[in-house]
């Protein structure tokens, strides 16, 4: 509902070179190399490319050190890249134009202890020459979005760090964004606290905003985002719709009640089969349907209980590990989930 | 009303001046020092305002640094540290306002800091008779002159260096500064070797010269600062800011973060 009154009452941004078939990012072979010492360097990002179209919630994953941030960074121009460019929203990386229309929520953010949680809001909204009455209308909006407004007068130095983390959220939306980059928004929340961020960002999807969300939660980002791409030591190693990376697998699994030792020992005989044992039930997986029978015969001869089968659904972050662990086991280029190159 | 980024950053480094009390305090007990050598200078016979104008000029001379000091060293490489950089950056603000900001933020705030010193120097000045008034506040403004060099200084430093980095050599500047007068003199008179004496020159050249801004004993000996003179050291102070400021912009528009 708060969603709907800011869209209703906020000033769309219009201004802008970029047309609404434009990737709002697009950057081709952007490469990052940090100087170390004096004779070394260390790259960050090499050669990314990459489109994010309009409209979508985009997930960007990798572990710790694979370039999100260094990648966010050059998206504002907080660091210059040493190859490659790019344009956000149609402009140049980093570009004041560019971060107009640009709203940022940095990992783990740190804002000035001696003001209020409004005046905060209030100062960074300045910064985006946005007027008084704006400025208020939009303040007191966000407040009551991120669940903020009974603390709005307290300092900031005396909230906590999810408090930080949804102060940080409405400094990202003061200037009613075009594109939202959001590096770790999670960090911090409460479960309640995380729903409600998602609520956040599928309302913006709902108003055509473009949201670029780095993540290290998974689940979250399999529930949110349309589209993502997994960046692993600098180097992109798949992109792709959610749906599309998850419905690869042909794998099918089975739910057995009653499985004894003798069964286990058996369904371990076929190739590619694996046995999860759970406290009340035994799930099998198998690489392909025709491997299912093989099973079914086997639990009735040893009189157990099938009590469900179907397709394996996988799970961003099987998707994920299987793609990241591949690279890390080949010391280069993992092949692409749909078998495309990486 | 919408305001630049340039005035709004300006606006909360006052801000900022203000709620960390630091200027504030620095300010109270300035103050509270030339109340205090008012009092004190009754004990001078004869030369009572004499002693008082030398007390409160040096007074408002140091504290004045101080908070120029504290106030600076911790405006571009404390948004840094503290990673706040990132929320300012981000927005539509160019890098050069934002050193601009803090520059024009810091210099009005230590403006506020030294004024009610001054005011009380002022006050004492009159009731005792002391010389003109018109001449303390010109003094002031020297002062405060001095102190907005010192912060562009400052802010060049900041903008390649951490906050205790930039306080240190903040300070070997400006205690150089007033110092190197007496080393050229001094280098002139033990050497004879040309490199030494072109060091010595290059030394005297390169720093700012705050001697020049410096007109303490003129008020002390009731003499007037002439109106060229002012004028004059306003151009100097002006020049010099916007040189350290070029220098400072240039770097900070360099680096990353």
């Amino acid at each position: 509902m708060i969603c709907s009154a800011l869209a209703r009452d906020f000033h769309r941004n219009d201004a802008g070179g970029d047309s609404p078939v434009q990737p709002v990012i697009s950057v081709h072979d952007l490469a990052k190399r940090y100087r170390s010492t004096l004779r070394s360097d260390r790259a960050a990002l090499l050669g990314l490319t990459l489109d994010v179209p309009r409209g979508e919630i985009y997930g960007f994953l990798g572990p710790n050190g694979a370039g999100k941030t260094t990648t966010i960074k050059l998206l504002l121009g907080l660091i210059r890249p040493t190859g490659g460019g790019g344009t956000v929203l149609g402009h140049p990386l980093g570009s004041v134009d560019a971060r107009r229309r640009v709203g940022f929520l940095p990992e783990s953010p740190y804002f000035y202890e001696y003001l209020r949680g409004d005046e905060l809001l209030d100062y960074y909204g300045s910064l985006f020459g946005l007027t008084d009455p704006v400025r208020r209308e939009r303040v007191d909006a966000l407040l009551r979005l991120v669940g903020l407004w009974e603390q709005r007068r307290l300092s900031v130095r005396k909230y906590s760090r999810g408090m930080l983390q949804r102060l940080g959220l409405a400094q990202a939306l003061i200037n009613d964004p075009d594109l939202v980059i959001l590096d770790e928004p999670a960090g911090g929340l409460d479960p309640i606290g995380r729903r409600e961020m998602r609520d956040i960002l599928l309302g913006l999807r709902e108003r055509g905003k473009t949201v670029f969300l780095s993540s290290h939660i998974l689940a979250e980002v399999e529930t949110v985002c349309d589209r993502v791409a997994i960046l692993h030591r600098g180097e992109l190693v798949t992109v792709g719709r959610i749906g599309d990376l998850l419905a690869g697998s042909r794998e099918m699994e089975l739910t057995i009640h009653g499985a004894n030792g003798s069964l286990a020992r058996h369904i371990e005989t076929i190739p590619g089969a694996t046995i999860h044992h759970g406290m009340d039930a035994t799930v099998v997986v198998v690489p392909e349907q025709r491997f299912v029978y093989p099973v079914i015969d086997l639990v009735r001869e040893s009189g157990g209980q099938i009590v469900s089968l179907g397709a394996k659904r996988e799970r961003l972050e099987d998707v994920f590990v299987k793609l990241v662990g591949a690279r890390d086991a080949a010391g280069g280029p993992a092949p692409d989930k749909n078998g495309g190159a990486a | 009303m919408i305001a630049s980024p340039l005035f709004v950053i300006s606006r909360q480094v006052m801000r900022e001046a203000w709620r960390r009390r630091t200027l504030p305090v620095l300010a109270l007990f300035g103050c509270g020092i030339i109340i205090a050598s008012a009092f004190l200078s009754f004990f001078q016979l004869g030369t009572e305002i004499k002693f008082f104008k030398d007390v409160a000029m040096t007074v408002i001379f140091l504290f004045g640094a101080m908070a120029t000091l504290v106030l600076v060293s911790t405006q571009l490489s404390g948004e840094i540290e503290s990673r706040t950089i990132y929320n300012v950056l981000s927005k539509p603000v160019r890098r050069y306002e934002l050193v601009l900001g803090k520059f024009f933020g810091a210099t009005a705030a230590i403006a506020v800091a030294v004024a009610p010193m001054v005011t009380i120097l002022m006050f004492f000045m009159y009731v005792d008779q002391g010389g003109s008034l018109f001449e303390a506040v010109k003094a002031g403004y020297m002062l405060w002159l001095s102190f907005v060099v010192l912060s562009a200084v400052a802010l060049a430093i900041a903008s390649f260096s951490s906050s205790i980095v930039c306080a240190a050599l903040s300070v070997l500047v400006y205690v150089a500064s007033y110092l190197k007068g007496a080393v050229i003199a001094y280098a002139g008179m033990v050497t004879y070797s040309r490199v030494a004496a072109g060091a010595a020159q290059a030394f005297y050249y390169l720093l700012p010269n705050f001697e020049n801004l410096n007109v303490r004993m003129a008020v002390v000996h009731n003499e007037v600062v002439p109106w060229a003179y002012l004028f004059r050291t306003t151009l100097y102070a002006a020049a010099l800011s916007a040189f350290f400021l070029y220098l400072g912009t240039q770097i900070f528009e360099e680096r990353e973060f």
